[in-house]
């Protein structure tokens, strides 16, 4: 499944448009980072054909995608299908900036929802006052930064036991598997 | 009247087969969860000690004399994915219980082990997932819901740690395969208080 266009690519006036800060000044807010200028980037992922399960680990890092924020801000998960993430469709909330995104089910045969993150400098449940971005999947979210596919600001997903998808993508092309240990 | 005693025990007759065949269907998919529970214990048995770098071919051998029934995804002489999945279908198809179940994963490259990942999950409800990674330190950790309670929880197990908390990080509660009424998050993993006790020494 593939998110309308809407979400897939960020508009360039989206970052302006969600009262952010897109000059990465910082200007505007009161801690170091600006924080619509982290990306979430996936760093590893080990989705494959027919497994039941997709573990996918993302990053919160600045602009340029490779460096870490200059201050702890925590992510939350939003999705659209509420039983993705139950019991009201979020999830996540206490990694530093972090987000571990375990995708897959028992035995389903699919279900699609889509999801988009937010971040707060606050660990725990998502509080529309202390975070950065929005609950639904709109255009005001924390960007997703892939290496190789682009920028989204909301994903689709497809949760299967024969092969879990987002944006119709087994695993994000150019985010490595998990790496072998020596 | 001879005829309608005739059609009356037709029907008794077949009432009674459709009776038996469903309390006997019932039997079977208890019978088959304990199976399955049976065998993921035989697969963590298998899978907990089994170091990276392991062979294909002696991991294989190993699954296969534990009478472990798996699947291979891809070419193995190249990069493949050996998939366990031990579920309590019938159940839930009989919707007499949620599916939950250990699926297990362990990823070959150059015909040499490079990742392990087993994860006992409920529906979309819950999970705790164990994998190794190439980190030399072991954490835990959750995603937590909306009210704070860990719905998705995390164990990265040092490839290199072979000390009591790799035995308490595998120590799935397997009685969840097959429970009728399904185990809450907390109850996949009972061990994961003891596993944050232990990070935090």
């Amino acid at each position: 499944m593939v998110p309308p266009n809407l979400f897939l690519n960020v508009d360039p006036n989206l970052l302006n448009s969600a009262g952010g800060n897109p000059s990465g000044t910082g200007t505007t807010f009161p801690g170091k980072d600006d924080p619509w200028t982290l990306r979430l980037v996936p760093v590893t992922d080990d989705g494959a054909d027919k497994a039941a399960y997709r573990n996918i680990d993302y990053k919160l890092y600045q602009l340029d995608g490779t460096t870490p924020p200059l201050e702890t801000w925590y992510v939350t998960e939003h999705q659209t299908n509420v039983n993705v993430a139950p019991p009201n469709g979020m999830s996540g909330g206490i990694y530093k900036n972090e987000f571990k995104d375990l995708i897959g089910c028992n035995d389903c045969r699919g279900a699609q929802s889509y999801q988009n993150f937010t971040i707060s400098k606050t660990s725990g449940a998502y509080d529309p006052i202390s975070s950065y971005g929005s609950p639904t999947c709109g255009t005001t979210n924390i960007v997703v930064h892939t290496p190789v596919s682009g920028d989204y600001g909301c994903l689709g997903l497809w949760v299967s036991s024969f092969g879990n998808r987002v944006n119709n993508l087994l695993r994000w092309p150019g985010v490595p598997a998990p790496p072998p240990t020596n | 009247v001879h005829k309608s005693k005739y059609i009356m025990r037709w029907i008794l007759l077949i009432v009674t087969g459709v009776v038996f065949a469903l309390l006997l269907t019932i039997f079977a998919s208890f019978v088959l969860a304990y199976r399955a529970r049976a065998e993921a214990a035989r697969y963590l048995h298998v899978v907990v000690p089994l170091r990276i770098g392991t062979t294909f071919d002696a991991t294989v051998a190993q699954l296969r004399d534990a009478g472990v029934p798996t699947t291979i995804h891809g070419d193995c002489h190249h990069e493949c994915i050996l998939e366990s999945r031990f579920v309590n279908r019938w159940q839930y198809v009989l919707h007499l219980a949620p599916p939950t179940g250990l699926v297990g994963r362990i990823d070959f490259g150059n015909d040499k082990l490079v990742y392990k990942s087993t994860i006992l999950g409920r529906d979309f409800c819950c999970s705790a997932a164990v994998t190794e990674s190439t980190s030399t330190i072991s954490g835990t950790s959750a995603n937590v819901d909306s009210s704070g309670r860990p719905r998705k929880i995390f164990v990265d197990l040092s490839a290199l740690d072979f000390t009591e908390y790799r035995k308490q990080a595998y120590a799935f509660n397997l009685s969840c395969i097959g429970s009728m009424r399904g185990c809450e998050p907390e109850e996949l993993l009972p061990t994961l208080n003891d596993l944050e006790r232990a990070l935090s020494k």
